[in-house]
């Protein structure tokens, strides 16, 4: 199925630059991913993961180079100003694009529901009940109907993290991205995330994922991603980055973290 | 000794007048305060750096030196050297809002300091816009962590109206004094006019309890 999607697409990265004063964190990502397809972002602290997934959610700027999503340019340094989609259209695509971060980030002083619900009324126009209703079912299936209204610090981190994930979801996004979103998880609240996170990779929803669970990206990834000092050095399936990486890097960050793994 | 309460009810016409003198300049005061307060705040955060400086120095002219010394200059160094003549409730409740808006700034600040960034990009890959960003996510959270230090400032802009008595401003503690020596009634006096204070600020005293008691069950 996922053969013919991957001739176009969806997220398409060409030659990203990005500082911050005169450190530069990225320099020149090229990344394209298809439709419905799972990328696992790994590296080193400090490789530009983080980065690279906040460029691709226009939570910043980039210096040089461009980033198309569903077919319009969003993200183009000063040099590709001319190849940005009109800004009607990048509002409309930015909004596609969906992601979670470590940290939850819920909205304290709203109840669950009301995390849910804002941004779909607000930027979507969609009525208070049919936001509700779109709500519950979201919770429903993140397995939180129950705690609809229930104020995000009365959850576990568990929890809120799967009220995230609905949150965003709301939108109706077409590509998700995940910035280490089980990281801050106690071991035993990461489980019920990366189900989450499963079943929506199951129902084909596009995803650029930075973790370190790697039995996730075994599992679950179409593509594995090693960054290394702002660049992409490796990009294969998971069954091949797991086995026979092509550099060093890669191989000897994979072994650490596969020890890590095998201690739990 | 024996007290005699009854002088404090004797001189309750001047008691009264001076109370709400005393009200007075507290309410003009944390009008002023928290308007000018507010410009304050804003203008440091959207201001350039010279703007920033001149409110910095403001705020650390107002919070380094002694109120009673403040009132003396608004009231007796600027018309000797500006020509501008106040009366001393008028001196009073403007150099308290002055001194107000410069602490009640550095409540904005803090509390804006407070919204955590990682807010504002949850609020932006939601794509909520400016407006509904500070509306629905900022705003709520600003007031929530702002509440208890601005009661705790309203407090202190009541207690701080005593010091006019030290320029002449016939507010309530002036007015107790004048009638204390006058009467010989020292501490029956005095101890009314406590209550009096006591009785006005204690609502809300009790009011930022509730509302951290509110706050610590998770509500808002
Ligand atoms: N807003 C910022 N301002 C300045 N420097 C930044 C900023 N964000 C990131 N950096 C720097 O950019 C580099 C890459 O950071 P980034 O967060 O993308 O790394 P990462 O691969 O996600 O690391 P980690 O695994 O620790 O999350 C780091 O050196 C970081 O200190
Ligand atoms: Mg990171």
């Amino acid at each position: 199925m996922k053969e013919d999607a991957r001739k176009k697409p969806f997220v398409s990265l060409r030659g990203v630059h990005k500082r911050f004063g005169d450190l530069l964190v990225l320099r020149g990502v090229d990344l394209q991913v298809a439709q419905g397809e799972v990328v696992v972002l790994i590296g080193r602290s400090g490789s530009g993961k983080s980065t690279l997934l906040n460029c691709v959610a226009l939570l910043e700027q980039i210096e040089a180079g461009t980033i198309e999503v569903d077919g319009a340019v969003v993200g183009a340094g000063p040099a590709d100003e001319t190849a940005l989609a009109p800004k009607t259209r990048r509002r409309e695509v930015a909004a596609e694009i969906g992601m979670v971060f470590q940290s939850f980030n819920l909205f304290p002083h709203l109840t669950v529901l009301q995390n849910i619900t804002l941004a779909p009324r607000r930027v979507r126009g969609v009525s208070s009940r049919n936001a509700e209703i779109l709500a519950l079912e979201l919770l429903d299936r993140v397995g939180l109907r129950e705690k609809a209204n229930e104020y995000p610090v009365k959850l576990s981190g568990g929890q809120q993290q799967r009220v995230a994930i609905a949150r965003a979801l709301a939108m109706n996004p077409k590509v998700m991205l995940f910035d280490e979103v089980t990281s801050a998880l106690d071991p035993e609240l990461v489980g019920e995330v990366l189900k989450v996170m499963r079943q929506l990779a199951e129902e084909g929803m596009t995803m650029l994922v930075v973790t370190h669970e790697m039995r996730f990206a075994r599992e679950v990834a179409d593509r594995v991603i090693f960054m290394d000092q702002g660049v992409i050095v490796e990009d294969s399936a998971p069954s091949r980055i797991f086995t026979n990486p092509s550099t060093d890097e890669a191989a000897r960050f994979l072994r650490v973290l596969m020890d890590a793994e095998a201690v739990e | 000794m024996s007290f005699d309460f009854s002088a404090a009810f004797v001189y309750w016409p001047e008691l009264l007048n001076g109370a709400i003198n005393s009200i007075r300049i507290v309410a003009l005061a944390v009008v002023i305060g928290f308007v000018l307060g507010m410009l304050l705040a804003i203008a440091h955060r959207s201001g350039n750096r010279l703007i920033r400086g001149v409110v910095h120095v403001y705020v650390e002219i107002f919070r380094t030196t002694p109120a009673l010394l403040q009132l003396m200059y608004v009231y007796l160094v600027l018309p000797a050297v500006a020509g501008i003549n106040l009366g001393p409730i008028t001196a009073a409740w403007i150099t308290l809002g002055l001194n107000t808006a410069a602490f009640f700034s550095e409540i904005l600040k803090a509390g804006f300091q407070s919204v955590e960034r990682t807010q504002y990009n949850a609020a932006f890959v939601l794509r909520l816009n400016k407006v509904d960003t500070f509306r629905f996510v900022v705003f709520p959270q600003l007031i929530r962590n702002i509440f208890p230090p601005t009661v705790a400032l309203f407090i202190t802009v009541i207690k701080y109206s005593s010091l006019a008595a030290g320029i002449g401003a016939l507010e309530l503690t002036r007015v107790a004094q004048l009638i204390a020596v006058q009467s010989f009634r020292l501490v029956e006096i005095l101890t009314v006019v406590a209550i009096i204070y006591f009785v006005i600020a204690y609502p809300l005293a009790i009011l930022a309890r509730a509302y951290e008691a509110r706050l610590r069950r998770g509500m808002y």
